[in-house]
């Protein structure tokens, strides 16, 4: 990833711009965007419905959400609404996954793409003190945290990225209507990293499984990294939560909560670029990301496929080549 | 019909107190499940720790399936169905493919043993062949022995 | 009151966990705040104030057994079933049909149920008065009213449990536990108040049980000044929560604005997940299934939350609070307005978890200060919601 060039303030000004324009012509009836949350260490979904309101959104590298979560099906509310949304280049490709299977209509929608450099992972960031952390301030490459003592700490940028974010082909969107600001260099080595998941991969099974198992005994099964992510849309019908029939038990267990994580999935193979959005969402800190990247290295390796890219590609689950290389005795 | 469908039924005696293994069978109706039937037909010797489940084509399996019967206590899964090019609704198992080897592929990060799960495709004609994948795989599992406070 | 050196803390865990299973606040691998079995030598938590659940499971367990049943073969042809496994074949209905002979009895299944009793005595240690004030709310609800309502699981896990809580010195800006009628030292379902001052604790016992732990012998009678820097650290913390919302007149609020179009705008970016509920001290949905596997099964009692699409959905299939704006009203209008009006307290502690684990951290303070205004209230200029400060947006959208 490369370094901070620090025009946050650039992009933060052509969002609100765009964000004015779509909502003063009617192109859209509301615009999905990042404000301010209960503190300055938090920045949140913000739903702007008109145009003197555009001066809450906010770019900086704590704008974590996938907005694109917004889109899936039965989310919009109303289900007609012309929605304007802010995506950076992670949120493009879910957005690009939701295009390919025609599961949103390009037609009400607009787009303003975001080129990112990188955002910070707030969990770990928060984690530097044990009492509040009530701001978080970026500038260049120095992360300067505040506790609720007034006492700073300075953290250098590289370090505290979100794990995606360091190994990023795609900082830029891949789907926009329009772009603001700059695109962001993309970098050099085009070679996805996979660092975290091949440490993992070289663990002993029986360790594997001892972590897995430690990992999931925590889950709560709020379902939130299910209705946090942009691609996994089955929503209210989720056979995760339905009562009838009864396909995944109600039981709270490392078992059952493994379970319910395999049925997120592999209902999303193909179409999760890993986001990490779901990994975010987990109020417990579940490394969801194990799962979600590995499967997306296998896919690079299995079919030199990676989600999301290509708008005019077919979904990979839903078509296949006589000629793949495997499975064939 | 051979020892194998006998086992399929649910006799749980053979199962218990012996050490054995449970394996399941996820068969497509048009080969495999032929296959097997014939090898039975032939008396060829077949390990008698094996559950059948009988599905209309590789297609119609999700790899939940295969995730759900190791949750419920197999040892090992097993799938087969017509080799590529001979599916009976020509391209089920075509699409079966990358879901098998996508979860063949995940199942080792779950702490899963490689030997555990294998898709294969095994013809109508060929039992001679599924006597040897049937016997080399559970032979596999059997070494590992049973699967017990796993994580899934 | 007491009070115990801090060098006194470990022994006086190790000295409770003689008797009880003692639960504190721990880190996990990923270095989360959780409250957990202690064993000795494990490191307890302090400092950081909130554990990212509240304690609530222990006594409300997520998945909790009410009995294990199944189905058994007795009488004639039992031992034959044996052996075949329970699977008879076609072939030989003869001798399944064949009459029993003098004396034995016929074959036939018999339900065979065992209940589960799981209700160890435990010491909860280090929770916050919030916590604490979540089960005193939910008493209410599991054993409330003489036992006029009376969950037998609940209550015996709830009877076998003492609360030893711990005075919040330096509270969060998500807290607000002074707007709900409670305090960072407040005593409601406390048994021990613990208050950290230099050097250690002061220990007051607020009931008999508390009353029982200052038998341990690390305590010492609690020397000049130190009932005063106690006093201080409480004060302090008080002073240091502004309370976001006025709670006289929120239930009316709620009641008026049943209908506002802002609980439409509130609920945009929820997203209709369960964090909020299952972090909460105060929610205690349930479900109850039967998870069997052929003859034989559980009858389990799980968390329930009332953004779950199966939550309020009828055998008929309708389901009342189908779109998730009815069920985001739902969980506000509960605790503040539903539940207050059948018992004598609100379904809420002020501990804000519900706001910061939230995946899009929707702010109950917000939700609040602008749907619990009652409309005669709306007459006359109300600055006062205004003068909350801690964020200053105002629920109709941005």
């Amino acid at each position: 990833m490369s370094p901070a060039n620090g025009n946050y303030e650039e992009v933060e000004q052509r969002i609100r711009e765009l964000a004015r324009t779509a909502l003063e012509e009617g192109r859209v009836d509301y615009f999905i965007g990042w404000t301010a949350g209960y503190n300055e260490s938090e920045v949140i979904p913000g739903f702007v419905r008109s145009a003197d309101r555009v001066d809450a959104l906010v770019w900086n590298p704590l704008a974590a959400y996938n907005l694109t979560a917004f889109l899936k099906r039965k989310m919009p509310d109303p289900p007609q609404a012309k929605i304007g949304l802010a995506v950076k280049g992670c949120d493009s490709r879910t957005l690009v996954s939701l295009l390919q299977e025609e599961l949103v209509d390009r037609e009400r929608l607009y787009v303003v793409g975001v080129p990112c450099e990188g955002i910070v992972n707030r969990r770990a960031v928060s984690k530097v003190f044990a009492n509040e952390v009530v701001k978080i301030e970026v500038e260049d490459d120095t992360i300067s945290v505040t506790n609720q003592d007034g006492e700073t700490k300075q953290l250098a940028r590289e370090e505290y990225l979100l794990d995606h974010c360091r190994s990023c082909k795609y900082p830029n969107p891949r789907y926009f209507d329009d772009l603001a600001g700059e695109a962001v260099t993309e970098p050099e080595d085009q070679a996805p990293m996979w660092r975290e998941i091949e440490e993992f991969e070289a663990l002993p099974e029986a360790e594997k499984d001892r972590l897995m198992a430690e990992a999931f005994e925590k889950c709560i099964r709020c379902y939130a990294c299910i209705n946090a992510c942009p691609v996994c849309y089955c929503w209210d019908n989720c056979v995760c939560r339905a009562r009838q029939p009864k396909l995944v038990s109600q039981k709270v267990n490392a078992q059952e909560n493994l379970m319910f994580q395999m049925v997120h999935m592999f209902h999303v193979a193909g179409r999760c670029p890993s986001c990490g959005n779901c990994d975010r969402a987990c109020p417990v800190e579940i490394p969801l990301y194990l799962l979600h990247r590995k499967m997306n290295k296998e896919l690079k390796e299995m079919l030199d496929f990676e989600p999301g890219i290509d708008l005019e590609q077919k979904p990979v689950f839903q078509t296949f080549d006589v000629n793949d290389p495997f499975g064939q005795h | 019909m051979a020892q194998a469908t006998e086992t399929a039924t649910g006799t749980t005696a053979s199962w218990d107190g012996e050490g054995r293994v449970k394996v399941v069978g996820i068969l497509c109706n048009w080969c495999s499940y032929a296959g097997a039937d014939g090898a039975g037909t032939a008396r060829l010797r077949q390990p008698f720790d094996f559950r059948i489940v009988r599905v209309p084509c590789t297609g119609r399996i999700d790899p939940l399936h295969i995730l759900k019967a190791f949750e419920k206590g197999a040892d090992g899964v097993l799938v087969s169905g017509c080799h590529p090019g001979d599916c009976h609704y020509a391209e089920g198992n075509y699409y079966a493919r990358r879901k098998l080897e996508l979860l063949e592929r995940m199942l080792p990060q779950l702490g899963f043993e490689p030997e555990r799960f294998k898709y294969t495709w095994v013809s109508a004609s060929e039992a001679q062949r599924w006597q040897q994948v049937v016997t080399e795989f559970i032979k596999g599992v059997e070494k590992l022995g049973p699967r017990e406070g796993r994580a899934l | 009151m007491k009070f115990l050196p801090q060098d006194q803390l470990e022994a006086f865990l190790a000295h409770l966990a003689e008797s009880a299973i003692v639960v504190a606040p721990q880190r996990d691998q990923d270095g989360v705040l959780f409250f957990q079995p202690w064993e000795a030598g494990a490191e307890v938590e302090f400092e950081q104030l909130l554990t990212r659940q509240s304690p609530k499971d222990y006594v409300f367990r997520q998945t909790e057994t009410y009995l294990k049943f199944g189905y058994q073969m007795k009488g004639k042809a039992a031992a034959e079933e044996e052996e075949v496994g329970g699977k008879k074949s076609k072939d030989e209905p003869a001798a399944e049909e064949a009459p029993p002979a003098e004396g034995e009895e016929p074959a036939h299944e018999v339900l065979q149920v065992e209940t589960v009793e799981d209700a160890p005595e435990q010491v909860i240690f280090g929770l916050r008065p919030c916590d604490a004030r979540g089960y005193y709310q939910m008493d209410q609800v599991f054993g409330g009213y003489g036992g006029f309502y009376y969950d037998p699981y609940y209550m015996a896990k709830r009877e076998a449990t003492t609360l030893v809580a711990l005075t919040c010195a330096q509270p969060w800006s998500t807290c607000f536990c002074t707007a709900v009628y409670g305090s960072p030292s407040g005593t409601d379902g406390v048994d021990l108040l613990l208050t950290g001052i230099e050097g250690g604790f002061t220990a007051e016992a607020l009931t008999e049980r508390g009353e029982n732990l200052l038998g341990f012998g690390g305590f010492a009678d609690v020397g000049t000044g130190q009932a005063d820097a106690a006093q201080t650290v409480k004060d302090e913390a008080f002073a240091a929560i502004d309370p976001p919302f006025e709670i006289e007149g929120v239930p009316q609020g709620l009641r008026d604005n049943f209908e506002d179009p802002a609980w439409h705008d509130l609920q945009m970016r929820c997203i209709s997940c369960g964090t909020c509920t299952y972090v909460c001290p105060n929610c205690y949905c349930f479900n109850i299934t039967d998870e069997m596997v052929e003859k034989s099964g559980e009858r389990v009692r799980t968390w329930d939350n009332c953004f779950n699409p199966g939550y309020t959905l009828e055998t008929s299939g309708h389901n009342p609070r189908e779109q998730k704006f009815a069920r985001f009203r739902n969980r506000f209008s509960h605790k503040f307005w539903y539940y207050p009006e059948k018992y004598d307290s609100l379904l809420c502690s002020g501990c804000g978890r519900c706001i910061r684990y939230c995946p899009t951290k929707i702010d109950l303070r917000e939700v609040i200060r602008t749907l619990g205004r009652p409309h005669a209230a709306e007459a006359a200029p109300a600055e006062d919601s205004e003068a909350a400060g801690v964020h200053a947006q105002t629920g109709e959208d941005l």
